[in-house]
């Protein structure tokens, strides 16, 4: 009995080597991607499984696809790609930092002249010391306001109030009115970039603000930042925002159950609202003391400068190009998220409302620009700006102190 | 006068063996003790010298890490969070966790005294993030169920979590709960140590049962409650699960706390040198408050 055992138990290694052995022959890949699925549609890991199945079974490798939380995602992925373990393919946020710190493969010379003038917006994304493309940058589209039309008309405001002024003034008469909540942003939100990309940036361009300076360093201790912390400050003074928003989602909750008047949030969210019946329209932006002003920003696709070492490079370059293609984007586009083309190829195309406003609006979108240490620096600023809410900071005080907690801390 | 002299006694080879054998069984846990908890010690007040963001190698610079440290706004703030944090949690998790376990151990030595020890010791098995995000369900300012309950009792809702008088509390609140089933089963322990000869002694002498806790209890846990304030002060002082989880150092910084930004300043600021240093100022802080506390103390004994 006890042979027979020792028999088995030896067979049963000599098959786990055998096993392992095989395995070592099958590269292993691995890709980080952020949630993007919020709603009741296929989940992010299984869409992804879903492209990555050919693949797996084309290049005889295997891929880890690990959909990551957006909080802290900046961090995340900085630290993730310094280790030996980390992802070989990446999506990438703020890109500055992984690009000083050389932490992105060059692409160059392992795209062919086809595939990268086939990337809309190849031209703009940032380059390593060699002059090469390290990432493949993609539009996020531009964050636009939703209206709901009753709430106005229950308020007797017959017009979208697009002045600062006047925006104010109709938030008050829809709330005393109505006694619904008028507008919100999600300034409870954890992380700073989710904040200040729909809550402050916006108005910082309609107030007539740059954000960076000649020598490419962030700068907003200025009269437009002034201007649009005062008109931050206002809502909370009048009692508009409301402090009992802690989470990101709850302001858009809120409008898709009809219990808010104004909301700015992404594109894909009018599908909610639509199958909420809530009766919505689009709003560009508010008109601030200089203009009109909405943002837009690029997310970005890249390769860990460490796949190389892993010899994994030219494996992880070719997932991306196929995350990246027309064919896969298109089908998260329809079935995940909803974003502008990628590619030329793309044969998605946008909402008409949308693309009518915008095209009349061309001038009045703004990039949100790549710093150092940009996430260290929005989640400074929010922090401030909460602070300010709160009654413990000045807005000339959230100026001063964001940028001097910017150039002792996080400018290296 | 006379001196004796010193006698160096030779080990026998038994003994030789015995301590060979001895310090085999222990080299495991030392090898990995001091690579993981001494070396990063070493290796952080190495690192706090110098500026480093990991991607390129630290450059040395002397002493000014150390010197930003007393002109940093944040870290301030964050340090009279972290003292408040402590100051609201290890009194209240000693106090509660002492009363539970005596009044388990006298009142109830049956089998509900074992369900009540049970239950209350459930919190310390589950995970701190697990149990920071029931807690935020609970503290949720609309639907939540804690102010579920107070609307039922006709109080209005409150801010737990998004109001900055509330939010340290709030979290201090789920550590106490946390803390407190492991506290109570360690005094639990003492109490039933109590030498049953001296309870007897008290009872027949008339004290109270308030007497007893206040003169035969207290006292003979005294060696149990130093370690526990020492344990908790420790604690506290490092707490950063459960404000990352609730609360991300908000709203504003109400919430940062020393431990919450070394993390912010390494690895969202990328300022791994400046965090180091304030790391070793927080060990340096959390050992003399041991140093004061234990001749405290012994001063008492």
């Amino acid at each position: 009995m006890k042979r027979i055992l020792a028999t088995l138990l030896a067979c049963a290694l000599l098959l786990s080597c055998m096993s392992f052995a095989a395995a070592e022959d099958k590269k292993t890949l691995t890709v980080w991607i952020p949630q993007y699925q919020f709603g009741d549609g296929i989940s992010d890991q299984d869409f992804w499984d879903g492209v990555f199945d050919p693949f797996e079974e084309e290049n005889n490798c295997e891929v880890k696809v690990e959909i990551l939380s957006w909080t802290d995602y900046n961090t995340t992925i900085y630290t993730g790609l310094l280790n030996n373990d980390g992802p070989d393919v990446v999506y990438v946020t703020d890109n500055y930092d992984l690009v000083k710190a050389g932490l992105l493969l060059g692409l160059d010379s392992y795209l062919t002249q086809e595939q990268m003038d086939n990337y809309l917006l190849w031209a703009l994304g940032p380059v390593n010391a060699n002059g090469e493309h390290v990432i493949v940058p993609m539009d996020d589209g531009v964050a636009m306001g939703f209206y709901n039309k009753d709430i106005l008309a229950a308020a007797g405001i017959d017009t979208f109030p697009e002045d600062w002024d006047a925006f104010i003034e109709a938030c008050k008469t829809i709330q005393e009115k109505t006694g619904k909540q008028s507008f919100l942003q999600n300034w409870g939100a954890t992380s700073g970039t989710s904040a200040l990309m729909l809550a402050f940036w916006p108005y910082y361009f309609q107030a007539g603000g740059v954000m960076l300076d000649a020598d490419g360093n962030i700068a907003i201790n200025n009269e437009a930042g002034l201007k649009t912390l005062e008109f931050l400050k206002k809502f909370a003074d009048e009692g508009i925002f409301d402090e009992t928003i802690v989470s990101e989602g709850e302001s858009i909750d809120k409008f898709a159950a009809g219990e808010l008047a104004f909301v700015v949030a992404d594109l894909n969210k009018g599908k909610t609202f639509t199958k909420n019946e809530i009766n919505w329209e689009y709003f560009f932006s508010l008109k601030g003391p200089v203009g009109y002003g909405a943002r837009t920003a690029t997310d970005s696709f890249g390769v860990s400068a460490k796949a190389k070492e892993r010899g994994n490079d030219e494996l992880a370059v070719k997932a991306l190009v196929l995350i990246t293609s027309g064919a896969v984007m298109d089908r998260f586009h329809s079935e995940v998220f909803y974003l502008p083309p990628f590619t030329k190829d793309a044969a998605y195309t946008q909402n008409e409302a949308y693309t009518a406003l915008t095209g009349a609006h061309t001038a009045d979108i703004y990039v949100v620009s790549e710093f150092e240490g940009k996430a260290s620096f929005e989640k400074e600023l929010q922090a401030n700006i909460q602070m300010m809410f709160m009654g413990d900071l000045t807005p000339q005080e959230v100026l001063d102190n964001t940028m001097q907690y910017y150039a002792e801390q996080i400018k290296q | 006068m006379s001196t004796v002299p010193s006698v160096k006694r030779k080990m026998s080879p038994r003994t030789r063996r015995q301590a060979l054998i001895g310090a085999g069984y222990i080299a495991p846990s030392f090898i990995l003790m001091m690579i993981f908890n001494v070396t990063p010690i070493f290796l952080s007040a190495y690192f706090s010298f110098t500026k480093y963001n990991m991607a390129s190698p630290p450059v040395w610079i002397g002493l000014d890490n150390y010197a930003r440290l007393f002109t940093n706004r944040v870290l301030t703030e964050a340090l009279n969070n972290t003292v408040w944090y402590v100051l609201i949690t290890v009194p209240a998790q000693t106090v509660l966790s002492l009363l539970i376990a005596v009044f388990i151990a006298e009142h109830m030595k049956n089998r509900y005294g074992s369900f009540m020890r049970s239950v209350i010791f459930i919190p310390v098995i589950v995970s701190l993030i697990a149990s920071a995000t029931v807690w935020n369900i609970m503290y949720q300012p609309k639907g939540g169920i804690i102010n579920q309950f107070l609307n039922f009792l006709g109080f209005e809702s409150v801010n737990f979590l998004g109001k900055k008088a509330n939010a340290l509390p709030s979290v201090a609140a789920v550590a106490i709960w946390k803390g407190t089933g492991y506290y109570m089963v360690i005094y639990y322990a003492g109490v039933m140590n109590v030498p049953s000869d001296v309870r007897e002694a008290a009872i027949v002498d008339g004290a109270s049962s308030i007497q007893r806790f206040w003169y035969i209890t207290l006292p003979i846990l005294k060696p149990i409650t130093y370690m526990i304030v020492t344990l908790g002060i420790i604690g506290s002082f490092q707490v950063f699960d459960l404000v990352y989880k609730m609360t991300g150092g908000g709203p504003g910084r109400s919430t940062y706390t020393v431990a919450y930004v070394i993390y912010t300043f390494a690895f969202q600021d990328k300022n791994y040198g400046y965090a180091s240093a304030v790391a070793i100022c927080l060990l340096i802080v959390i050992l003399l408050i041991h140093t004061v506390q234990s001749l405290f103390f012994k001063e008492k004994d």
